[in-house]
């Protein structure tokens, strides 16, 4: 029972949020309801029982993404006075809850479904990273160099300005 | 062999000769002159593994990677076509201002996808080795940063990563549905079930988005025209020669003919030869009317897909090699009709070239009769045997298609032809030491395989 309340919790949040990504119209605001969904997701993903994927969920989209976002809005001085804007105490109050959802979800772990099949621990996923996948693995380390690279290209000034 | 050192060799020289690239940029105070040697130089070294291990099957990373003849030819003509394209750079780089030597280095990387993608039955490798081709090439699209160069990269880019993302989504069916990534064990399966054939299928249209089939094919003519003439070359041989070698891969699983995939690569097939001929008609741009001339020849090769193994493998493999050596003629030569940094490819241009420049001029209207499939030259027996192993096959239909769609391309090659030899022009082009050289070569190639084609068959014997 208190899974199912759980999940249609996250599911609410994740619902409302993303409606409010696409009608809210400050860029900062949108990052802000960004962060949360992707956080709800995590705690999904925890209910399901893959931990590793919960985490790299919060670290790699939550964290680093989000973070990539609100810089390049920074950049661009889109708002001025954006970030004073979110300085208000239910901002904090959110994302601490949905964490602690996150942890509560993690406890619950009802399982993958069957048809899935087994859940993987970090240590295997690792381990097909570096000896199995080891080919693929550092083809997208190249094929991020070349993203690099062209990057570069297109950003750097010409001589003649 | 079980030897993944081996097995690697030529795609790491290939990311060895771009990192070094990279580095000499980064660290030499005057590094263009050394760069341009280098690349040459590991463009050549690239051919130096397809040569010594000819004939040896090698197998890396649990099977992730195979080098066996298909893959080795694949490297042959890849390293001869970057040899070629960093030549014809040399001299259209220094005159439309394209300042970053990084364009050697991407073009190493592009290599290095393409080889990746021609010798893996893994179809994570196969995504990951076509998107290192696809992002150096829409950095490759957009290095010259002018204006139209700009334009080029924006229509590529967007549409490139639409059709990427629709090819994931057909990787990740077949995946799905058969819960393994080796492709020889997803196609050997005598049933294909509805989800891994729609997998197919969607891989299938990012491939034929790559190869400018019809419905995909738009980009092509803006892309053409916008990015730089040594890259527009590229773009015409090397992704259709990667994607001609991967479609064998898959014939050799699974035949297409008889699936119900068979149909929809005929309608596209036939839409391509009369949509890219029918256009082509009203090209005044030369560069734009070589892309649509690439889309009808890439509607002729797509026919060839139906076939089985024992037909693709010479037709099909015969007529890709034709028109390669044939493409980079004509691309030679536009290299060389530059201005003050821009492009004056116009068809008035020409006028009158044949006085000035004889000999070249003779070239490329060898060329453009081989492209037209006129009879004594080499382009028609790439045509003949294509349509008669399609004949074999019971295409008929299809066959009289592309017969008439040749007809209307010898219009479109004979008023270039006329342009040159009867129109009254002034225009003088200057024709660099390389330009001449490599002429000179594709020139007596399409003689001499055009009265000996027997010379080309030997060479994909192996196959």
């Amino acid at each position: 029972m208190l899974e199912i309340l759980i999940f249609a919790f996250l599911g609410l949040i994740i619902l409302t949020t993303g409606i409010m990504i696409i009608v809210e119209k400050k860029p900062v605001y949108n990052a802000f309801y960004l962060i949360i969904a992707l956080l709800s997701m995590a705690g999904i993903y925890g209910m399901l029982g893959a931990p590793f994927i919960a985490t790299l969920q919060i670290l790699v989209y939550a964290g680093a993404g989000v973070v990539l976002i609100i810089m390049v809005i920074m950049f661009y001085e889109i708002e001025k006075n954006s970030f004073t804007s979110l300085k208000k105490w239910w901002t904090g109050a959110v994302l601490l809850s949905v964490l602690i959802l996150d942890f509560v979800a993690l406890k619950i772990d009802v399982g993958f479904p069957d048809k899935l099949g087994q859940t993987v621990k970090t240590k295997e996923l690792s381990m097909l990273f570096f000896k199995d996948f080891i080919y693929p693995f550092e083809l997208i380390s190249i094929l991020i160099l070349v993203g690099v690279i062209g990057i570069f290209i297109f950003a750097k000034r010409g001589k003649e300005g | 062999m079980n030897d993944t050192y081996v097995a690697i060799l030529p795609i790491l020289i290939s990311f060895i000769a771009a990192f070094t690239i990279i580095m000499f940029d980064l660290f030499l105070s005057k590094p263009h002159k050394i760069i341009k040697g280098f690349s040459l130089f590991f463009a050549a070294l690239t051919i130096v593994p397809a040569v010594f291990y000819r004939g040896i099957t090698t197998i890396g990373f649990k099977g992730q990677i195979i080098f066996d003849n298909l893959s080795y030819l694949f490297v042959f003509l890849i390293a001869l076509i970057s040899f070629t394209i960093i030549i014809l750079g040399f001299s259209y780089n220094k005159e439309r201002k394209v300042i970053y030597n990084e364009y050697y280095a991407l073009l190493f990387l592009a290599q290095a996808g393409l080889i990746g993608f021609v010798s893996s039955y893994n179809i994570l490798v196969l995504f990951l080795s076509l998107e290192i081709f696809s992002f150096s090439s829409y950095i490759l699209t957009g290095i010259a940063k002018d204006r139209l160069s700009s334009e080029a990269v924006f229509k590529y880019f967007y549409l490139g990563i639409i059709s990427s993302s629709f090819g994931l989504l057909g990787l990740s069916f077949l995946y799905g549905g058969s819960g393994t990534l080796d492709l020889r064990i997803i196609l050997k399966n005598s049933h294909l079930n509805n989800l891994i054939l729609g997998g197919l299928l969607l891989f299938l249209m990012n491939l034929f988005f790559k190869f400018s089939l019809s419905p995909f094919h738009t980009w092509t003519p803006d892309v053409y025209e916008g990015t730089t003439t040594p890259i527009a070359g590229y773009f015409s041989v090397a992704p259709k020669l990667a994607i001609i070698f991967a479609m064998l891969r898959i014939i050799s699983l699974k035949q297409l003919s008889g699936e119900p995939l068979q149909d929809i690569i005929w309608i596209i097939s036939a839409i391509t030869i009369i949509w890219g001929n029918i256009t082509a008609l009203k090209q005044k741009n030369l560069k734009r009317l070589m892309a649509y001339s690439a889309i009808a020849h890439s509607g002729y090769m797509a026919m060839g897909f139906m076939l089985n193994y024992e037909f693709a493998k010479k037709y099909l493999l015969f007529y890709g090699i034709i028109y390669l050596f044939l493409n980079l003629t004509v691309f030679t030569f536009l290299n060389y009709l530059i201005k003050d940094g821009k492009d004056t490819v116009n068809i008035n241009d020409i006028s009158g070239l044949s006085s000035k420049k004889p000999l070249e001029s003779f070239v490329l209207s060898l060329a453009l009769l081989s492209l037209a499939g006129f009879p004594p030259t080499i382009g028609f027996f790439a045509k003949f045997y294509l349509f008669v192993g399609l004949i074999k096959s019971g295409f008929v239909f299809i066959s009289l298609i592309a017969v008439l769609g040749t007809l209307i391309s010898v219009f479109y090659y004979f008023r270039i032809i006329s342009f040159m030899y009867i129109k009254e022009g002034d225009r003088d082009l200057i024709f660099g030491m390389g330009g001449k050289l490599l002429l000179f070569i594709c020139g007596i190639m399409i003689i001499v395989s055009s009265f000996y084609p027997q010379l080309i068959f030997n060479f994909i014997k192996g196959i």
